[in-house]
């Protein structure tokens, strides 16, 4: 079924070496001539005026260089709503406001002397809770907008909206209905690599900031504000990637140490460095949103669905990033996750003094999945369906329209759901609650109950377009040997970019995949891309760079045409062999093919003496006898995927090139006496369209279950009074190793998505999306149990078991 | 960079003689360091800045197991957790609870000695320095309230030693050596339940060996923990009994360790247990009689509810090991 030399294969990564033998350069690593190390002092306060800054004591600290506050720098305001003042002068909105900072020798003495600062405030009323947040009495966290008009409510005007049909119709009519509120913690992106950049000006005033971003041609437009505040306007801004240990979205903005890193740089007149900590990665950096998601879903006598009826409420927290736009990713779940005919679905979006939140893998769709999937088992069993037939009964068809306008070419949601669920059938055993007796040795397996869960998934896999443009632009350079090196905007963040990009640049182009050189991501020399999110890397890295390999070979076998002839002779001279009956003097560039980095007629594939290796053929054509010939080859395009800016009042727009599809299926252990929810095995069946590169694709399969097993059972930022209490990995639960101690098995269904390159959907975020509610389907199947709020800790499985059990 | 170690003088004495010196001549600016990761963290954090650490891992006599001609097992202070683990001369229920401990990484690094001289543990506590200051010092941080209990005047930090249950349960003894000395103690006796002034202790005393008896009959050692790997116990209990041929108690020392700011010897379930056989009603009064008075605060990762729902599940199960 496969026709393509490289796509599919297995071969390792090209970045894993450098990773693993400590050669790779992550922010924390690169050291610049001068340079100096940024520290911040943040707020002491949720919500307080400050009333007096003093730096005097931090000013005389030996070894620092410049300390800044609002009152010494132009202020910058960040953020997609221009809410976010990089230094906060008058007012802290949040615990981690960025008062004050100091450029140091060293990053001891430069903490050591943001911690001389003194700030004196006058705290003032907070609010912590979005409900309250959205009382008319509430306390404002902004008083005004960004342009000084003032403000009268904590609700983020952001509209995201959907209605079509007649829902209240729809929901009367229905044989069956179920309601219920589902929610989701903050969790935090925790990356390997924490978050760092360096800012540094040229004697020109040109700016190079060297940052761990996802996003470096739109941060070199949020960085070009910075230089027009300070008076650099038409300078010019180069944004380097070195590399990324992970970003998981915590990359989508820009950050405010970034900004006064670039402040101190520029007060200094020397490179200014700022890398977080682990304690301040996990309280100074924006987190996953929580949300609150209300949901009815009907069907009738038969399981078809007959509504969705969706409201969504998200505590912002003080200032509003990208992250805000989480509804936006809710909606092709809300509108088109099963044939549903009849759509509401209400968000909003509030400010609170908490932690201000950002983009996270999935964005929006594995909280939306949370809720309809979990809501949909309710609603199945009310109906006395099995969970599979139900799914199976509403599942999407290719080329089906849904209400939001989708236009889904490709879908595998029906093999994926059957797969997944004959896969789990076939381990035998027991479900639906049946005491476990095996290997209870230990003298109290009686009291726990095994059980199976199920989770469909659709996500935009073709770019999701949320801004101006979803394009990516790519260069392909020949050198003299033969070699492709590759100029792209996207980031690897170590989700396995550079190993996809690698085999579709090898496979498109005709060179083998070690002659593939990846460049890093550098606003000076990568051409413009939107930013590494949305599952889209490799679709519209692959997509760009099949049309420039096109161009490229286009003009190789032109050339090729008037030197071919002669290479070939010299082939037959050095292999001893006279003429061959074979006429290459008549070859045209028709006629040629490029395979794994060989030239040759494509009717006389098989003659040795006939195949041109690529780098003699470049160098023929680089070093022209005759004066005035040379050719070196350079190629570049630009791909802008067919797709529309949606509506977000109305909630219609086709926001992605393609949509891939997937389930995930799991089976539990519950033990009743300590609530705690094992995972016996895990199976995940995900239709990706094509599988480009094997070992990338499961690694982020694996990532991703493993995030998503993180969220479903784990992982929460608990805070108090908008404060976070477990800022650390010692406190902040993700899974360890030995959690992970059952079989994860994966599969992928190839439907050949005709957007996509080599037929190829983007399934960066896939993994994550449906395991939480797998889980909670599973632990519901094993005890009865309905957890509607996560992680599911066991705490709160034995408060639902008592609930289930009154006697108890 | 918030989370960076102060600048000290790192000592490596030699001998015991030595080390006690350095102590005792530094008027308190000197602590003893294992492992250090206990440690290490609590100065990033700022909750220590000693002027001098003294490391005991160059005192030879410190480190190494061995069974005496009584038959008591000795253990050095300064010997590590994973050799513990893996030493086929402690009983096996100290081996198992200190295979327990932590990640593999720590239980390298980390000390016998240093487990059983562990800092009690409390949210408020064990974070950065900036952090304590903006919500205010707590009792432990030499503030005036304790934000777990804010009516209360004491301490709630919690005993999160594993091995120290076990000890307790093993009627281990230790020995300590100081400026004035050297003495013998119970191992239970060292530890007050007081989340400040957790250790009958001077700061000065150093804990050189543990010392468990000869012990024939059944052990064990059952942990809760969030997750299967590095985290510290949610609930800890400690049972070692002897039982006769029909299953009747001869002896039994229990012992609940997490639940407090000292590990609790359970005397009251240990007397009910004496003279019964390990039925499933007597064990059901046995662990509400070891749980009834124990009060978690809510000052870990999980609710102090589920804590107190767990202490008799973790009793009836490591009295069931003793019965199995
Ligand atoms: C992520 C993480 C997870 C952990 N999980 C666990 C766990 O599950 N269970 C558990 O029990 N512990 C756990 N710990 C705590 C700690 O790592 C262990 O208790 C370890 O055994 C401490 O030994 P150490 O030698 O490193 O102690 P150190 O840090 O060297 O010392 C700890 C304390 O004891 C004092 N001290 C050390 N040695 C002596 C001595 N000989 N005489 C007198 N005082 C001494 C020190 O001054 C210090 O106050 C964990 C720690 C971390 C960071």
């Amino acid at each position: 079924m496969n026709e393509h030399r490289h796509i599919g294969s297995r071969i390792p990564r090209p970045d894993s070496a450098d990773k693993i033998g400590g050669r790779a350069l992550y922010v924390s690593d690169i050291t610049r001539p001068g340079m100096l190390h940024g520290a911040i002092r943040f707020s002491d306060h949720a919500h307080a005026r400050i009333v007096r800054v003093d730096t005097s004591r931090a000013e005389k600290v030996p070894g620092v260089r410049a300390v800044i506050t609002a009152a010494d720098v132009p202020e910058i305001r960040i953020g997609m709503l221009g809410d976010n003042p990089v230094l906060k002068g008058d007012v802290v909105r949040q615990f981690r406001d960025e008062i004050a900072a100091v450029a140091a020798v060293d990053p001891e003495t430069a903490r050591a002397a943001a911690d001389l600062i003194e700030v004196e405030y006058e705290p003032l009323p907070a609010v912590f809770d979005p409900h309250e947040a959205l009382d008319p009495e509430a306390v404002l966290v902004h008083e005004t907008d960004p342009r000084g008009r003032p403000l009268s409510s904590n609700l983020i005007p952001l509209p995201c909206r959907h209605d079509s049909g007649d829902v209240d119709a729809a929901r009367a009519a229905s044989a069956h209905v179920v309601e219920g509120t589902w929610t989701l913690p903050r969790i935090q992106q925790a990356s390997l690599g924490t978050s760092g950049c360096i800012a540094e000006f040229d004697l020109n005033g040109n700016l190079t900031v060297t940052a761990k971003t996802q996003i470096p041609f739109l941060a070199q437009k949020d960085f070009n504000k910075a230089m027009t505040a300070l008076g650099l306007d038409g300078r010019n801004v180069r944004v380097r990637v070195p590399a990324v240990g992970g970003a998981f979205g915590s990359g989508l903005d820009t950050h405010v140490y970034e900004y006064v890193s670039i402040l101190l740089a520029w007060k200094t007149g020397k490179p200014v460095r700022i890398v977080y900590d682990r304690h301040e990665e996990f309280a100074y950096l924006s987190p996953r949103q929580s949300a609150e998601i209300t949901i009815a879903q009907g069907c009738d006598e038969r399981g078809r669905l007959t509504f969705r009826d969706v409201d969504v409420l998200q505590d912002n927290g003080a200032y509003v990033s990208w992250g805000a736009t989480y509804p936006n990713v809710m909606l092709p779940t809300a509108t088109s996750l099963y044939r549903v005919p009849n759509v509401r679905f209400n968000s909003r979006i509030v400010y609170t003094n908490n932690t201000y939140c950002q983009a996270m893998r999935g964005y929006g769709n594995p909280e939306i999945t949370w809720a309809i999937e979990s809501s949909l088992d309710d609603l199945a069993r009310r109906a006395g369906i099995d969970p599979v037939r139900m799914r199976l009964i509403n599942c999407n068809e290719p080329g089906e329209p849904t209400p939001m306008g989708l236009k889904i070419n490709t879908c595998g949601l029906r093999e994926c759901l059957e797969q997944t669920a004959r896969s789990l059938d076939g381990a035998g055993g027991s479900g639906d609650g049946d005491a476990h007796a095996g290997d209870s040795g230990d003298g109290h397996g009686d009291r726990r109950r095994r059980g199976r869960g199920i989770s469909g998934l659709i996500n935009v896999g073709g770019g999701g377009k949320i801004y101006r443009s979803d394009g990516s632009g790519i260069i392909l350079k020949l050198d003299d040997f033969g070699h492709v090196n590759v100029f792209y905007g996207g980031v690897e963040m170590g989700q396995g970019l550079h190993s996809a990009l690698t085999l579709m640049v090898a496979e498109a182009v005709g060179v083998s995949p070690d002659q593939v050189i990846i460049n890093p991501t550098d606003t000076a020399y990568s051409p413009w891309d939107v930013g590494t999110h949305a599952s889209r890397g490799a679709f519209m890295a692959g997509n760009a760079a099949v049309l420039a390999a096109a161009k490229l070979r286009k003009s190789i076998f032109a050339r090729a045409e008037e030197l071919y002839p002669d290479l070939v002779a010299r082939n037959l001279a050095a292999m001893g062999e006279g003429d061959c009956d074979y006429d290459y003097r008549s070859v045209t560039a028709d006629m040629l093919d490029l395979v794994d980095g060989e030239i040759f007629p494509t009717d006389a594939a098989d003659q040795p003496w006939l195949r041109v290796p690529l780098e003699k053929f470049l160098r023929a054509a680089h070093f022209a006898r005759q004066g005035g010939d040379g050719t070196i080859f350079i190629e570049e395009a630009f791909y802008e995927p067919p797709t529309d800016l949606p509506d977000w009042a109305e909630g219609i727009g086709n926001m992605s090139a393609a949509y891939m599809f997937g389930a995930q299926g799991v089976e539990v252990e519950v033990d009743e006496d300590t609530g705690e929810v094992h995972i016996l095995r895990l199976v995940a069946v995900t239709d990706v369209g094509r599988v480009l590169s094997r070992q990338a694709l499961e690694g982020q399969m694996y990532g991703g279950i493993v995030q998503g097993i993180g969220y479903a059972l784990y992982e929460n930022i608990r805070s108090e009074q908008g404060r976070i209490l477990n800022p650390g990995f010692t406190d902040y639960k993700m899974p360890s190793a030995a959690d992970l101690d059952f079989p994860i098995e994966l599969d992928f269904v190839e439907t050949d998505e005709p957007n996509g390159p080599f037929g190829a959907k983007g399934a960066g975020e896939a993994g994550m999306v449906p395991t939480a509610p797998a889980v909670a389907n599973a632990v519901y199947d094993a005890i009865g149990v309905r957890i509607r709020d996560l992680p599911i800790t066991p705490e709160k499985v034995l408060a639902a078991l008592a609930r289930r059990d009154p006697e108890e | 960079m918030t989370l960076r170690l102060p600048l000290f003088e790192y000592r490596t004495p030699t001998s015991l003689a030595e080390a006690v010196a350095i102590l005792s001549d530094s008027d308190g600016g000197a602590v003893i360091a294992g492992g250090g990761t206990d440690l290490f963290p609590k100065m990033k954090r700022r909750q220590t800045t000693p002027t001098t650490v003294v490391s005991l891992s160059a005192i030879p006599e410190l480190s190494g197991i061995e069974i005496d001609s009584e038959g008591n097992c000795r253990l050095g202070a300064s010997t590590p957790v994973a050799a513990v683990a893996a030493s086929e001369l402690v009983p096996a229920v100290v081996a198992a609870a200190a295979a327990e401990i932590a990640s593999p990484q720590i239980r390298n690094t980390a000390t016998l000695g240093g487990n059983l001289c562990l800092d009690t543990r409390c949210n408020y506590i064990d974070m950065p320095e900036l952090w304590r200051e903006a919500s205010g010092h707590c009792l432990k941080d030499g503030g005036d309230t304790c934000w777990v209990a804010p009516r209360g005047d004491r301490c709630w930090a919690i005993s999160s030693t594993d091995l120290a249950p076990v000890v307790i349960a093993l009627n281990g003894t230790l020995r300590l050596v100081g400026p004035r000395g050297e003495r013998e103690t119970p191992a239970e006796a060292l530890y007050r339940n007081d989340g400040i002034d957790y250790h009958d202790r001077s700061d000065d005393e150093i804990l050189t060996q543990v010392m468990l008896p000869p012990f024939g009959g059944r052990a064990t050692y059952r942990k809760l923990r969030r997750r299967g790997s590095i985290d510290f116990p949610l609930v800890g209990v400690a049972a070692a009994a002897h039982l006769d041929d029909r299953g009747t108690v001869g002896s039994i020392r229990l012992v609940v360790g997490a639940v407090a700011s000292a590990p609790l010897r359970a005397t009251a379930a240990e007397e009910f247990l004496v003279g019964r056989q390990l039925t499933d009603e007597v064990i059901e009064e046995a662990a509400r009689l070891a749980s009834h008075h124990v009060r978690p605060q809510d000052n870990t990762d999980t609710g102090s509810r589920y804590r107190k729902w767990m202490t008799p599940v973790f009793v009836t199960r490591a009295l069931q090991d003793l019965r199995a």
